[in-house]
């Protein structure tokens, strides 16, 4: 709330906004990571910490942080572990973000 | 002041804005480096952004390409612009500020500090504008100066000037040329009576 300034209605906007990107952001990692492609890992992390940052979905955006630094770094020994990692993750924001931006 | 917002998270973009519209600025957004720069270009000599806060990641152009175009494009040169990045060793942050960047701000960002930096950016836009407004009267007060410089031959008797087409012409028809000066004629008193005795002995 207070990256919001105590704005609930930006709040909510704010997490529809999220959801609405973070099935594609995911589904664009994990291909990523099956392709091996390192580039493609780096942007498509890099987009989703960012995003996650932004709301203060700290486990989200680390975890996603960890795939940006070896996407960046060109070496993906323990890449699936991460990506097992954020996929949890994600999972346990996600129940949270769609009752916020379920709130009317 | 209008500000500029480009940045390809929607999120981000969103938190921005309206971060910014509670301070009272005039936002407007792009969704990429592209979208920024059309807007740049769309808006030029009407109402510009002043102040740019570019992502420095993004698809196409990236922020700090844009900074670079501002600051060879003539008009654009004193916008100010504060690059969004979550870089943060400082060769990259040196890297940005070398293209002409202003200022950074770490993603994510915090909403505090971005109102401090913008606030900065606001006092360096408005001491540009009055500076540009200063310079504009000088030059307008300059244009209607003429400066008159160097030797100039004068005969020691009647003391018609030369001029630069080597003819000799009266002074004050000299001055009207070279400069903004007019010239009321009358008489001085030493004239005057040497005029009056003229015209007496001429009589007698």
């Amino acid at each position: 709330m207070t990256v919001v300034g105590g704005d609930r209605e930006l709040a909510r906007q704010l997490a529809e906004l999220f959801l609405e990107d973070l099935g594609p952001r995911v589904t664009e990692i994990t291909a990523a990571v099956s392709a091996l492609d390192a580039k493609r890992l780096h942007a498509g992390a890099h987009a989703l910490r960012g995003s996650a940052g932004s709301i203060k979905a700290d486990i989200v955006a680390a975890a996603a942080g960890v795939l940006e630094a070896m996407g960046r770094a060109s070496k993906l020994d323990g890449v699936l572990r991460a990506l097992d990692e954020l996929t949890v993750a994600v999972a346990n924001l996600r129940p949270r973000l769609v009752a916020l931006a379920a709130r009317a | 002041m209008r500000i500029l917002i480009a940045d390809d998270d929607a999120v981000t973009r969103k938190l921005l804005d309206a971060t910014l519209r509670r301070h009272g600025w005039d936002v407007i957004t792009a969704n990429d480096g592209n979208a920024a720069w059309r807007a740049f270009e769309e808006l030029k000599d009407k109402d510009s952004p002043a102040l740019a806060i570019l992502d420095w990641m993004m698809p196409g152009v990236e922020g700090i390409e844009i900074c670079r175009r501002l600051r060879a494009t003539p008009g654009f040169e004193s916008v100010y612009v504060i690059l969004l990045t979550s870089r943060s060793n400082k060769a990259d942050l040196a890297e940005g500020l070398s293209a002409g960047a202003n200022d950074y701000i770490g993603k994510p960002f915090d909403p505090v500090e971005l109102e401090a930096r913008v606030r900065v950016g606001e006092r360096m836009v408005m001491l540009q504008q009055r500076l540009n407004a200063r310079v504009t009267e000088l030059e307008q007060a300059l244009a209607h100066v003429k400066r008159l410089q160097g030797l100039l031959p004068i005969c020691s008797y009647c003391k018609k000037v030369r001029n630069e087409a080597n003819y000799w012409e009266q002074v004050d028809s000299y001055l009207m040329t070279h400069s903004d000066l007019d010239f009321t004629h009358g008489i001085c008193p030493t004239c005057s009576d040497k005029m009056m005795k003229q015209l007496d002995e001429s009589t007698v």
